[in-house]
């Protein structure tokens, strides 16, 4: 009786201490700014920022100071109180949108005539629908994540972003099973519409707007930012100013400038949609 | 000396824990939707098993057996299991976030999952020696992995298919399930 006592006993007491002394070691430390964030939100964990609850959010928001426009409860408001937390001006916080590395849509031709389940993720793990590898699929899973209302299909079968309603919370971006939707820094107005490794004569031969990797913008950008990565066109966002070279002289016109409208400035110029 | 290479093919074909002998149909379901979570969890559960047929043993050889308290095994295993998997998840939480969010509630039920108590009771009516038991802990985990492999890559094509609406979700999968049992015992005359 004893001895069956002794042990279960020890044997539950060692594992006991074991325990303690492992859950201390290994701990967690929550940065203590998170606590501070989540005191001044709403707190009813509404879920519109794109987040879990409001401590998702406070936990995201500490790591990337770019979210802090993200709550659509709290707003303006809210907005100035996380930044005095975390020690930011709110209107140089660097808020994120989403960009869609694509206009292939109807400019890209199909393979075959699909019949099968009408969701992005469905043809991806199937089967390649579209000429073009790399590119929109055109079901809108992405739309369908998105509860802004911010990104629609366009008329040309690829998706569009509303730079009003975007809070760059990346759901999107997780939609897309292709990975040609990327959180950007709002300020930066031009992009590259395409990722395609294809070479510039098959990537003619599939697609209107896609990126041939002539070059042309390479040779034109006064600041030297682009390059050609796995014949397409990479900006380094940093170093671009905006000016809109690059996006005059694209023979595909594979690069776009998009309209701003938070925070405009006077020269401000829309050349694409 | 047993011969090893025997357990091995035992433990992950002929009587595959989860596919022939039924343990472990919790977290083989719960955590087989997607392919990522399904294979974290092939691992932590394997890792566990082979950690517990370790620890077992020496507990069973050195704490119970002197004492001819061998009845005891039953709650001395859950206590270590359950310990030794806390601190995995301790472990997991502090190292992985992204891993410690996917696997969610399953972790904790790693403890009562019956498969990791099954290979420790195996190992002490086999009696098997102190490398076979963790020999059959490592294999026993990697038949695991290798069943919910399996569903986790049928259920992810089943998403786009046009199940009845009174069989979506579970009931498919346990049909599935048994349709991959039924395939296993093909296994049966494998080591004869």
């Amino acid at each position: 009786m004893i001895i069956e006592i002794t042990i279960t006993g020890g044997i539950a007491l060692a594992l006991g201490i074991g325990l303690v002394y492992a859950s201390k070691k290994f701990k967690v430390k929550e940065n203590p700014k998170v606590r501070e964030v989540y005191k001044v939100l709403p707190g009813i964990n509404c879920g519109g920022c794109g987040f879990g609850g409001c401590n998702d959010f406070a936990a995201a928001v500490v790591k990337d100071h770019g979210l802090v426009h993200g709550c659509v409860v709290g707003k303006e408001e809210t907005a100035e109180k996380i930044g005095k937390i975390l020690g930011i001006k709110v209107s140089e916080a660097e808020p994120k949108i989403a960009r869609v590395r694509c206009q292939g849509g109807k400019n890209c031709s199909d393979r075959f005539d699909y019949q099968g389940v009408k969701r992005c993720n469905a043809v991806h793990t199937l089967m390649d629908r579209k000429e073009c590898e790399y590119g929109c699929i055109g079901f809108g899973d992405c739309a369908e994540s998105c509860k802004f209302d911010a990104l629609h299909m366009g008329k040309d079968g690829y998706p569009i972003v509303d730079p009003e309603k975007c809070v760059g919370c990346g759901k999107c971006v997780e939609a897309c099973p292709k990975e040609l939707i990327k959180l950007q820094d709002d300020r930066k107005l031009v992009h590259i519409a395409c990722i395609s490794k294809d070479n510039g004569k098959e990537t003619r031969e599939k697609c209107k707007r896609g990126c041939i990797a002539c070059g042309v913008c390479v040779k034109n950008c006064p600041v030297h930012t682009i390059q050609i990565i796995d014949n397409h066109a990479v900006i380094d966002a940093d170093k671009c100013i905006n000016c809109g070279t690059c996006v005059r002289n694209c023979p595909t016109k594979a690069i776009i400038m998009i309209k701003k409208v938070k925070n405009v400035k006077k020269d401000n110029k829309t050349i694409n949609d | 000396m047993e011969n090893l290479f025997i357990i091995i093919l035992s433990a992950i074909f002929v009587n595959n824990f989860v596919l022939t002998r039924f343990l472990g149909l919790c977290p083989f379901f719960g955590v087989s939707k997607k392919t990522w979570p399904a294979v974290s969890m092939g691992l932590a559960v394997t890792f566990v098993m082979t950690l517990a047929s370790f620890v077992t043993w020496i507990v069973y050889q050195y704490f119970l057996v002197p004492f001819n308290v061998e009845f005891l095994k039953i709650i001395v295993f859950i206590l270590v299991i359950a310990s030794f998997v806390q601190f995995v998840e301790i472990i997991i939480k502090r190292y992985s976030e992204k891993l410690y969010k996917s696997l969610g509630i399953y972790l904790p039920l790693i403890t009562t999952n019956c498969a990791v108590l099954g290979v420790a009771f195996l190992n002490v009516d086999m009696s098997y020696s102190f490398i076979a038991a963790i020999v059959h802990g490592l294999s026993a985990g990697i038949g695991f992995l290798l069943a919910l492999l399996l569903m986790s890559g049928i259920r992810e094509r089943l998403e786009y298919c046009d199940v009845p609406k009174s069989l979506k979700g579970l009931p498919v999968s346990f049909i599935v399930a048994f349709m991959l049992a039924l395939s296993f015992t093909a296994f049966n005359g494998l080591l004869s």
